[in-house]
């Protein structure tokens, strides 16, 4: 062997896998798919932002699909620095929006209107006071900041496999954070 | 969509990433809990452990606890405090 200029310790390098939480983040990506019936379901991606340096969070290891928080000795959480979060991407969660729902119905496009609200969207209000829920386009929402709560999600794949991945299945206002320039997916790539 | 607890708030807060006036406006929205979530007490049933809830059935987001109720859940706390294992 020859000397090389690196060194590393098994207590503090080892791997440390994402770990579910609330998190500043940007919207990175947006995707959207329409079905015959004119429901639409967005995806919509976010990137976890430099300011989860500043943040320390309690450790949680994964079981299997579960994740538990971990414990030191004395029984008191442990706690680490999420900077190792910074940059990792997440997809939300389908949220769906449904066209012409009757009024007893309407409760069904809730968590649009949420979502895309506390992403900073505003969405205008008519003449009685009702919310005009209008369409979501990449450029209304990419770079936008927010809140975001990482959790574990699980789904049933093409293969009848059920899977577990860490998604985006709520989010809150981050009034204090900035707009980030991301490039859209949707420019043309010349 | 969920809430965020007090404890979440204030971490955020002390970690710089939300000022006053940003929890001030997730509070005016109904975004963030409304008690501290204390130290967690279990019991064991021989397979492992158990953890009291207490839960009032038809409070919903837009009510609020009344004052009798904050004697109830205060007078549970103690009982988790004698009967429960600290976590």
């Amino acid at each position: 062997m020859k000397k090389f200029d690196a060194t590393f310790e098994d207590g503090t390098d080892g791997y440390q896998p994402a770990n579910p939480g609330k998190y500043p983040g940007h919207v990175s990506g947006f995707d959207v798919r329409t079905f015959d019936s004119g429901s639409k379901v967005f995806n919509i991606e976010f990137t976890l932002a430099e300011e989860c340096k500043n943040m320390e969070v309690h450790k949680q290891k994964r079981e299997g699909s579960m994740y538990k928080e971990v414990y030191n000795g004395s029984n008191e959480p442990e706690m680490i620095s999420s900077g190792f979060m910074t940059g990792k991407k997440y997809r939300s969660a389908g949220v769906w929006l449904t066209p012409n729902l009757p009024k007893d119905q309407r409760w069904k496009n809730r968590t649009y209107k949420e979502f895309f609200t506390n992403i900073g969207i505003e969405f205008p209000v008519n003449s009685n006071g009702v919310v005009d829920l209008q369409e979501i386009e990449e450029s209304d929402v990419i770079g936008m900041p927010a809140i975001v709560e990482v959790k574990p999600y699980t789904y049933t794949n093409k293969d009848g496999e059920e899977k577990t991945s860490l998604r985006v299945l709520s989010v809150f206002p981050w009034n204090d954070g900035s707009k980030k320039e991301f490039e859209s997916q949707t420019s043309a790539p010349f | 969509m969920g809430r965020l607890t007090i404890k979440e708030v204030g971490d955020l807060t002390k970690s710089g990433i939300l000022n006053k006036k940003a929890v001030e406006e997730l509070e005016s929205k109904g975004l963030v809990g409304t008690r501290n979530r204390g130290t967690k007490y279990y019991l064991k049933n021989g397979k492992g452990k158990v953890y009291p809830q207490l839960y009032f059935k038809g409070l919903g987001k837009q009510t609020k606890p009344s004052g009798k109720m904050k004697d109830f859940r205060d007078e549970f706390n103690k009982l988790l405090e004698k009967f429960g294992i600290k976590e």
